[in-house]
Order: C-alpha cells, then sequence, then structure tokens
C-alpha cells in the first residue's frame, strides 16, 4: 500500500492541472505554490453552542479570522468548544453523528468534519496549542471522516481537497514536532 | 487518646497493588479504615472502557491483572513492587483486608445508591481514592470533608488524561509530577493539598518506565497527605484553574514524540553523568 507521503504528493500534480473554484482554493488555503482565497463573505459568530450548530460558512469566517488575526477571543472560543465535542465524544463519534445529523450523507458528514479539522488545524498553527492538533489527529483516525484513499479520486472534489490539506498539514505538524 | 480517623476507600479492582499498598499505610498509621468499595469488573464496564481506548485497555488488564508484580523489572529507582518488599506489604487482594474487619462493598458504579448508603451509614472522615471512574456530587457530598485523589500530573498546570506524556510531549519535563487533591465536579478542579515534582533517571527510557516511578511515590504520599490533612496539619489550596488546561487522551503518533523527548532528556543525562 503506498504511503501517505506518496499519495500526497501525486494529488499535487492533480491540483496543479486543474482550475480551482475559490470554495475549493479555500479548501487549500495557505499551502505552498498553490491560489491565494479571495476575500469571503463573513456571517456574525454568535457565542459558540455546538458542535453541529456551526455552519460551514462559520467555520470558513473562523478561518479567516485566524488568518487575518481578528476576533481572538471568539476564534478561541470555538476551538476549545469543538476540541471539547471530538474528544468527549471520541469513542462514540460515529453513533452521536448519526444522532445529530440524521439526514446528512456520508459525504457531506464527512465534508463538514473535515472544514471543522481545518479550521481547528489553523488554530493550531497559530496558537501552537498541541492539544488541538491531538483532537484533530483522533478524529483523523475514523475513516469516515478522512482518509489517505480520498487522495487516490479520480477527480478532484471539496472531500479530497481538504483530506489533502488535513493530511499534508498534521504532516507537516508532527515533524516540526519531532525536530523542532 | 485521639479517636482514630475514619476513611472509605474507593478501589478499581481486588488485585490492585496500589490500593492495597494505600490502605496497609493508612492502617499503620492507625487510620480506620471502615470499608473498601470496589468496582465489579462486567461485561458492559469492559464494553465502555474498551470504546475509550481498547488498545490501552487490554495493555492494562494484562498488565495489572494478569502479570500484576512480574510485569516490573528491578530498577535503580523503587518500584511499587520493591516498595512494597521494602515496606514489608504482602497483602495481595483487597478481600486479605476481611480478616481485619474492613467490609468489603462491591458495586457497579461508585455512583450507585449502594454506595451513597455505606457514606451515609459509615459517616467516615474522608474518602480516599484509588481508582474507579468518575466520582458524582450526591458521593462527594456525602464523603466527609471529600474524596481525596492522587492525580498523575502537576496541578494546575495538568488536569486530565496523559497528563505523564504531555509535559514530555510540550518539552516541559520540568513540570513532571503528581498532585494530591479533592475531586470536585469538575475533571482534576478540586482543591490541592500536596504536589511533589518526580525527576526523570537514566534509567527511565521510556513512558512506560517513567510511570514505574511515580507509582510507589503516589502511594506514600496518598497515604501521608491522608493523615496530616486530618491531623490538621495542611489546608486545603483553592486551583488557579487559569493556570492550566485540561489534556485528553493522546494519539499514537504525539506518544510517538514525547517518548522521543524522552529519550533525548535520558541521553542529556547520561552525558551529564558521563562528563
Amino acid at each position: 500500500m503506498r504511503n501517505t507521503e506518496d499519495l500526497i504528493t501525486q494529488f499535487q500534480a492533480k491540483i496543479k492541472a486543474t482550475t480551482l473554484t475559490d470554495e475549493m482554493a479555500f479548501a487549500l488555503i495557505n499551502l505552498e505554490s498553490l491560489p491565494d482565497l479571495v476575500a469571503i463573505n463573513t456571517p456574525d459568530l454568535p457565542k459558540y453552542q455546538r458542535f453541529f450548530e456551526v455552519s460551514t460558512e462559520q467555520l470558513q469566517t473562523l478561518r479567516s479570522c485566524v488568518y487575518q488575526k481578528t476576533n481572538p477571543e471568539i476564534v478561541e472560543e470555538y476551538a476549545n468548544g469543538m476540541l471539547r465535542f471530538l474528544e468527549v465524544q471520541h469513542p462514540k463519534l460515529a453513533q452521536k453523528t448519526r444522532e445529530l445529523l440524521p439526514d446528512s450523507s456520508k459525504t457531506e458528514t464527512a465534508l463538514r468534519y473535515k472544514m471543522a479539522l481545518a479550521f481547528l488545524l489553523d488554530f493550531y498553527n497559530s496558537k501552537c496549542d498541541i492539544r488541538v492538533l491531538n483532537a484533530v489527529l483522533k478524529a483523523m483516525s475514523y475513516d469516515w471522516i478522512c482518509s489517505a484513499k480520498e487522495l487516490e479520486a479520480k477527480n478532484l472534489n471539496l472531500n479530497s481537497l481538504y483530506a489533502y490539506r488535513l493530511l499534508t498539514l498534521t504532516e507537516r505538524a508532527l515533524r516540526q514536532l519531532s525536530n523542532p | 487518646m485521639n479517636q482514630p480517623h475514619r476513611v472509605v476507600v474507593f478501589c478499581p479492582n481486588p488485585y490492585s497493588l496500589y490500593t492495597t499498598a494505600v490502605t496497609e499505610l493508612l492502617l499503620r498509621q492507625n487510620v480506620e479504615v471502615l470499608a473498601i468499595v470496589v468496582k465489579k469488573f462486567t461485561l458492559n464496564r469492559f464494553r465502555q472502557e474498551f470504546a475509550r481506548d481498547g488498545k490501552r485497555l487490554l495493555r492494562k488488564i494484562y498488565n495489572k491483572l494478569v502479570l500484576r508484580e512480574s510485569a516490573y523489572q528491578p530498577r535503580s529507582f523503587e518500584t511499587i513492587v520493591s516498595f512494597r518488599k521494602n515496606n514489608q506489604i504482602a497483602v495481595q487482594s483487597i478481600h486479605d483486608f476481611k480478616k481485619r474487619g474492613i467490609k468489603i462493598q462491591t458495586c457497579l458504579d461508585l455512583n450507585d445508591e449502594v454506595v451513597l448508603q455505606l457514606l451515609q451509614s459509615l459517616q467516615p472522615d474522608l474518602v480516599v481514592f484509588t481508582g474507579g471512574g468518575i466520582v458524582r456530587e450526591k458521593i462527594l457530598k456525602a464523603a466527609g470533608h471529600g474524596v481525596l485523589n492522587c492525580h498523575m500530573g502537576k496541578l494546575p498546570l495538568y488536569r486530565g488524561m496523559d497528563v505523564v506524556e504531555w509535559p514530555l510531549l510540550q518539552n516541559d519535563s520540568n513540570n513532571l509530577g503528581f498532585t494530591v487533591h479533592f475531586m470536585d465536579k469538575g475533571i482534576d478542579t478540586g482543591d490541592i493539598l500536596y504536589v511533589e515534582s518526580v525527576e526523570i533517571d537514566p534509567e527511565i527510557d521510556s513512558i512506560k518506565v517513567l510511570r514505574e516511578k511515580y507509582e510507589p511515590l503516589m502511594t506514600q504520599a496518598l497515604a501521608k497527605t491522608t493523615v496530616d490533612f486530618l491531623d490538621g496539619k495542611i489546608e486545603r489550596k483553592k486551583q488557579a484553574l487559569a493556570d492550566g488546561q485540561q489534556y485528553f487522551i493522546m494519539h499514537d503518533r504525539l506518544l510517538e514524540i514525547a517518548n522521543a523527548n524522552l529519550k533525548k532528556i535520558q541521553n542529556s543525562i547520561e552525558k551529564v553523568y558521563l562528563t
């Protein structure tokens, strides 16, 4: 079986041969040799309530806030709330997800998780809070959330792009932690 | 002469080396152990704990219930096995304490009604916790001064799980240590009685071995702090929660890095010894 690093390298070639939409680019933002994202519309961020009440638009807003270093308190509140959900629910995450998102398809659910993890990884990169990386790695240990196999998809899609981002950044983070 | 202090001990399994050693030390200091409450190991409990971290649970069962004392190699520092030997603690199971008049109460969960009723009838000065899971508020309130626990991390810095691993991962080995504290409804957020640092010896080449160094130190600290507190020699200190964070079970990839960091520290200690 090919390892994750090989799959990441091959996937990079696929990305370079493709025209990306803004949405796709957002999945990849801040990775080398990839297009920068244009500013997105930023909906308000209410007080954090529950993991699945955070919309995909709000997740993108949160990521923008991390890049732009704005709203640090609310970003931290969301990151801590989401971290707590992932950790506390980790052993029964699939069951909990089915209960809370009964009508969501597997693809939608996986994408939703990946977008949340992308925000958490951005937060980790800005704050270096290893607890956040830990929660992301543990969530990614579930294949139904993120798998290196997704990089073998023939056509690019949001799930595979987010998988690429998550795998690339977690591998990089682990390398940096191993060799500070 | 003063009345002896009266405590109840909470216990994770009947053969716990830690529980039996702590109980023995308490008895030797003239503490009256009224009862030991032990959680039954049921299929349901196995399922729940397996879902949380199956690999770790199996390893724990194998080490603590199958290998027991033979899981420990002789070390230059004291392990729970050599500590027990040095202190002539021969008791192998909590059931051995029955002969000394201590009631053994089994339960499915430490928060069961039977445990509450036991505490209400015995009215202990406090409960000494040596494992068995989360303790709810109704039990905490029925436990006299409260439930005393020895947490494997320095509080308030390291609350939660894998708190030996996290300081190593974060290159914060100066903050390896443990804390005797009262349990409250939060996770490791109760009042602190005693904190002790643990240093890495040249022989310690893995987190597993490092944990072996903690066990006898925690055993002694929990027993001594219980007595000192009941004698009025030490006072409760509130935690400044903002000074620390809650940690969770560490992912295997991070665990590898924490172990590698420990090796680096070990190598640097060895170099200092050589020069």
